[in-house]
């Protein structure tokens, strides 16, 4: 079984290997998900709450998918240039973490009211902002209304992923009591 | 070491090589095209102009290889299979045949088949169907299938096997379940699994066509159906301007098929009316509820398939004269903020009509809050869908479009591979859509449209103020309370609309109005922001609409509130002062009742109050002799009294028909009498519509008349009461009728009371009842030409009644109807009793006597399906040539029961001998049957000297 090492491998078996090689990889790149495909899947699973902290292998191809096609942010909003995309109930969110999507086209439309009706046994607590360029953190001590002003929009689509963090919050739209609308800034 | 294979690898030679490369090539060259072919033919069928990219042919790619490997592990069909199975047999240069059909656009030829039911063939023929990708690419093509005449599966000859798109697979079935359920007219639909030379191809959806088998199915009348779908290359005008683009697709009877005049008719009113003509049209002439409903479930599921050019199909019922709406092609599940995600030239001149969509909103809210409450609806899609799973997950070719999202068309409507895991996404996902529409369309339904604008109230009386309705649903006015200064002693008021007092005079601070006045919303034709051809231009929009009173009082109001029923919800509301964003949104103008709609942006629908409606009146006929020279007819406001004692003497083929109540208030000394004034026969008398409800014919006599004509609908006998309900007729005498089918033919109504009616020398049937709901109670009936008690679709029970002499049948039970008989003599018939299609007669205390059959059943295969049932307790069936004859069992038996073939013995069935027949002795039955006839004979000759 001892090669002879001084001899080097044929022409022929390299060509055989980079064929095999290729016919795996040809295969592999076949079987992996698409971004289309797997943007689908997210999709629905964001809107039912089967899910609602986006991986970050996921966000990455969200957001490769988006500058790929530029009709793919829209479609996925309910409405308008920018909206909630995880499960809520007409803005009144229903997971700890909210995905909201924003279009190039969103323009003024930057910001972000919140209607705190959060029961007072679970404040205070803080909202952490994040975006393609920015992080932010809000605290919020009582109920009532507060605003939040989006850095400007860029050239594409963004993903902005809202953080409720605090004690005791699950998945469920009474005990969060936050609603999320959107305004154009000042 | 020389003969090691990894050696001989290592070193192998270029010419080996190419050998030893060529299966790992060959594989991915195979994929590579199959992916590149799978993109290639949808991309013909959709948009030619689409580029192939990697991404799409990455997709492509990996869509073949999760079916390959779908279709190595996928299991066996479920065994016995939970769907019906649908098996071809079709030879390989027909199968040629039916597939080169997919290149034409229309007029596919059908081609031979044989289909295998119940272990036998039966031959049929077949043919593409559908114009979509997914009707036509890949193994599951959608096919047309028709039987030889006469031949039918479920009562159906012409049935679809849809291979549908939806990722959802039961969202169609759940809305045609729900119209259904609700009383529209659907196709009979459910999911089969189909083989077609023993390859397995899956789910399909099993639809019928839209033919006089949907009608037998949703109990109706044949008549015309009108299918109304526009080929690509047609303009959208062409659908609501030319009949040609219409298919006649049935009729009811043969010599109607080519006469397309009822559609002239439709399509005339929908495009050419003005806004009375249509109200009109639309109040004789259109089911107002039936399109409704069809409607509400359009909006409440969001669907966009009934448009400006396609998936139009509408039914005319002849006995009711009325348009209806046939259920077809639901795509739904959407949410965008708008009622009506599309329109179409006929709901837009519906929603003109004021009543339309106040009453389409009650349709709807009563639906969302009870079959179509979100948890309702999932219910029903997860049973159905978790019955339909195992043979889901054994489907080779189980495939959806919209499994992208939709960055466009193309790949929104790509169509790729299924599993369970996708379907039970998509499910979910799709009530989540519908849980947010149904909290859109109940928030908005619920809104309290009624506002008030006391702005102009003056200075002195009358002080003037409008009511506003701003908002989808329109409410009853109940009331108004009205404050006063504290300076005002003894206020008299009342309150005045367009000229009339409306309320009493009061003394306080609330007044009720005499009667509840309806205030419906109104609507504008604004630009679609999305318009094209399919969608049209417009779209309606609610706008605020104002209705102006009078409050005549001897003291200043200080506020004025009204109070009213919200006509969606049934909830008490009060009215708001109207906000400038109501004032502003008033429009300026509208829509003349003698105008014709453009159906053009900006236009607004007539004022409800400018349409003028005739004012409820009573006509009283008699006493005395009445001439009628020609044909006359009550409209639904015209309630008619006839006194005791009229005598009408009716012209040749003069006619009475009654669309309001009427009221032939005989007696027993002064009958009414209906004859010909000469020795022409008469027209006939007709009951016509809903508005008759509650009409009573009261000695009554009626001889010698043939049929009403000259109306649009067809009566078949001479007296004929349609689409009605709570009709009694009593101590009536029906005679000598000539040319009609029928002495008296009812259809469609419920609750009709017949008590001490006799009908003599009938031409063919005494009474045909078509889809009725009756007590019949001391019926005489002798000498007709055919059946003495015609049943079809009915429920009817029939007593203490005396049926004789019938050329026919003494009781004919028919297509599903259920009679119960009792203490009653059927005698001297060709049948005493006949039960076939489905029906059931149940007989208690009834003699059969001297009948050529006593009881005949058979079944046949025409439209109905299932067995027919006849059961009694001891039926006597007394010299009769053959007293059972069953086609449709081995055995000629009852179902329930025993015969007697001898008289009773005393003691049994006295009460039909005492006291219905009036005979002492059942040997006197001959002899008092021989003296009926004598007295009939003498009675005719008599009456007609």
């Amino acid at each position: 079984m001892k090669i002879n090492r001084r001899r080097l491998p044929s022409i022929g078996f390299i060509a055989l290997l980079l064929t095999y090689g290729l016919a795996a990889a040809f295969f592999l790149w076949g079987f992996s998900q698409p971004d289309l495909d797997r943007v689908w899947y997210l999709h629905h699973e964001l809107k039912i709450g089967r899910t609602y902290q986006i991986k970050k292998r996921d966000k990455k191809i969200l957001l490769r998918a988006m500058a790929r096609h530029r009709e793919l942010a829209r479609a996925l909003l309910p409405s308008g240039e920018i909206g909630i995309v995880s499960e809520n109930s007409d803005g009144w969110i229903a997971t700890p973490v909210v995905t909201i999507i924003r279009t190039p086209e969103s323009g003024a439309k930057n910001r972000l009211l919140f209607d705190i009706r959060t029961s007072k046994s679970l404040l205070p607590y803080s909202i952490t902002i994040r975006g393609s360029d920015f992080d932010e953190k809000i605290a919020i001590h009582k109920q009532g209304k507060i605003g939040f002003d989006l850095p400007r929009v860029g050239a594409t689509a963004e993903i902005i992923t809202l953080r409720l963090e605090g004690r005791d919050f699950i998945a469920d739209p009474s005990v969060l009591g936050v609603r999320i609308r959107f305004a154009h800034g000042g | 070491m020389a003969s090691s294979p990894f050696r001989r690898i290592y070193l192998v030679r270029p010419l080996s090589t190419l050998f030893l490369c060529l299966p790992g090539i060959a594989l991915c060259s195979w994929y590579a095209f199959s992916a590149y072919s799978r993109f290639d033919s949808y991309r013909r069928l959709a948009d030619d102009k689409v580029t192939l990219t990697v991404e799409d042919f990455q997709l492509s790619l990996y869509d073949v290889l999760q079916q390959d490997l779908r279709r190595i592990f996928i299991a066996s069909p479920p065994d016995p299979p939970t769907l019906e199975v649908f098996a071809f047999h079709i030879r390989s240069e027909e199968l040629g045949a039916l597939f080169r059909g997919s290149e034409l656009e229309d007029q596919r030829p059908y081609v031979a088949a044989k289909l295998e039911r119940d272990g036998a063939l039966q031959p049929v023929e077949i043919r593409l169907r559908g114009q979509r990708h997914w009707n036509l690419l890949g193994k599951q093509k959608t096919v047309k299938v028709q039987l030889p005449k006469g031949e039918l599966i479920h009562g159906h000859r012409v049935f679809n096997l849809i291979n549908g798109p939806s990722p959802m697979v039961v969202d169609e079935q759940l809305i045609l379940d729900l119209s259904h359920s609700k009383g529209v007219l659907t196709p009979m639909s459910q999911f089969v699994r189909v083989r077609m030379n023993a390859t397995d191809l899956g789910v399909y959806h099993y639809e019928t066509q839209p033919d006089e088998s949907l009608l037998r199915f949703n109990r109706r009348m044949p008549g015309s159906i009108y299918s109304g779908d526009l080929p690509p290359s047609a303009e959208t005008e062409e659908l609501w301007n030319d009949l040609t683009r219409w298919k006649k697709v049935a009729w009811r009877i043969d010599k109607e098929k080519e006469d397309l005049s009822d559609l002239k008719r439709f399509l005339h009113n929908i495009k050419q009316s003005t806004v009375e003509d249509f109200a009109r049209f639309t109040e004789e002439e259109i089911d107002l509820d039936a399109f409704a409903t069809f409607d509400a479930i359009d909006v409440a599921f969001g669907g966009d398939q009934h448009d400006f050019r396609e998936n139009h199909k509408y039914y005319r019922d002849p006995y009711r004269g009325r348009w209806e709406p046939i259920a077809w092609n639901f795509r739904g599940f959407q949410n965008d903020p708008l009622f009506n995600l599309v329109e179409n030239p006929v709901l837009l001149r519906l929603k003109l009509v004021p009543e339309y969509l106040s009453l389409r909103n009650a349709i709807l809210y009563r639906f969302l809050v009870k079959k179509g409450s979100v948890n309702a609806v999932r219910n029903r899609g997860t049973a159905i869908l978790k019955k339909l799973a195992p043979e889901l997950a054994t489907d080779p070719y189980w495939d959806a479009y919209r499994l992208l999202p939709r960055v466009d068309e193309f790949h929104r409507e790509m169509v790729r591979p299924m599993n369970l895991k996708r379907v039970s996404l998509v499910f979910e996902s799709e009530m989540e859509t519908y849980s947010k529409r149904h909290a859109f369309l109940v928030n908005k339904l619920e809104k309290n449209p009624l506002w008030l604008d006391a702005r102009n109230l003056g200075d002195s009386s009358p002080f003037s103020f409008n009511l506003i309705i701003d908002g989808q649903t329109g409410v009853k006015l109940k009331g108004l309370t009205v404050s006063w200064s504290p300076e005002c002693r003894n206020v008299r008021w009342r309150v005045i609309k367009a000229g009339k007092p409306v309320t009493p005079i009061s003394s306080n601070n609330w007044v009720e109005l005499d009667q509840p006045t309806d205030l419906y919303p109104a609507i504008a034709f604004v630009a679609r922001e999305n318009p094209n051809a399919r969608r049209g231009e417009i779209r309606s929009e609610i706008v605020p609409i104002a209705y102006p009173f009078l409050l005549d009082s001897t003291c200043t109001p200080t506020a004025i509130e009204a109070t009213a029923i919200h006509m969606a919800t049934g909830s008490r509301v009060r009215s708001r002062p109207a906000e400038e964003s109501v004032f502003s949104r008033l429009p300026r103008r509208s829509l003349r009742p003698n105008q014709v709609p453009q159906m053009v942006e900006g236009e607004v629908s007539a004022h409800p109050w400018s349409l003028t409606r005739p004012e409820v009146k009573t006509v009283r006929l008699g006493p005395g002799q009445t001439d009628i020279d020609k044909t006359k007819v009550f409209q639904e406001h015209q309630s008619v009294e006839i006194a005791p004692g009229t005598r009408f003497r009716m012209a040749p083929s003069a006619s009475l028909i009654f669309k309001g109540r009427v009221r032939f208030s005989g007696t027993r000394d002064q009958p009414i009498v209906l004859e010909g004034a000469g020795a022409d026969h008469w027209g006939g008398i007709a009951l016509q519509g809903p508005a008759t409800a509650g009409s009573v014919l009261e000695h009554m006599i009626v001889r010698g008349g043939s049929r009403p004509s000259g109306e649009r609908i067809p009566y078949p006998g001479m007296v004929n009461i349609h689409d009605t309900r709570g009709i009694v007729i009593k101590h009536c005498r029906f005679s000598d009728n000539q040319v009609s089918d029928d002495v008296v033919h009812v259809a469609y109504v419920k609750k009709l009371l017949v008590e001490d009616c006799t009908i003599e020398n009938g031409f063919a049937d005494a009474w045909d009842l078509e889809f009725v709901q009756a007590d019949l109670t001391r019926l005489q009936v002798s000498g007709v030409g055919d059946d003495a008690v015609d049943l079809m679709g009915s429920d009817v029970d029939i007593s203490d009644s005396l049926l004789s002499s019938c050329r026919g049948n003494g009781i004919s039970s028919g297509e599903e109807s259920r009679a119960t008989v009792r203490n009653t003599l059927v005698a001297d018939s060709r049948v005493g009793v006949l039960v076939k299609n489905a029906s059931h007669a149940e007989l208690f205390s009834t003699l059969l006597f001297r009948n050529q059959i006593g009881v005949r059943v058979y079944q046949r295969e025409v439209r109905f399906e299932g067995n027919s049932r006849v059961e009694a307790d001891v039926l006597f069936i007394v010299d009769s040539r053959r007293a059972i004859k069953r086609s449709d069992r081995s055995r000629d038996l009852l179902d329930v029961g025993r015969i007697q073939r001898g008289f009773p013995q005393k003691g049994v069935l006295d009460n039909l001998r005492e006291n219905v027949i009036g005979i002492p002795l059942w040997d006197q039955l001959s002899d008092w049957l021989q003296s009926q006839i004598v007295s009939t004979n003498h009675r005719g000759a008599h009456e007609n000297q």
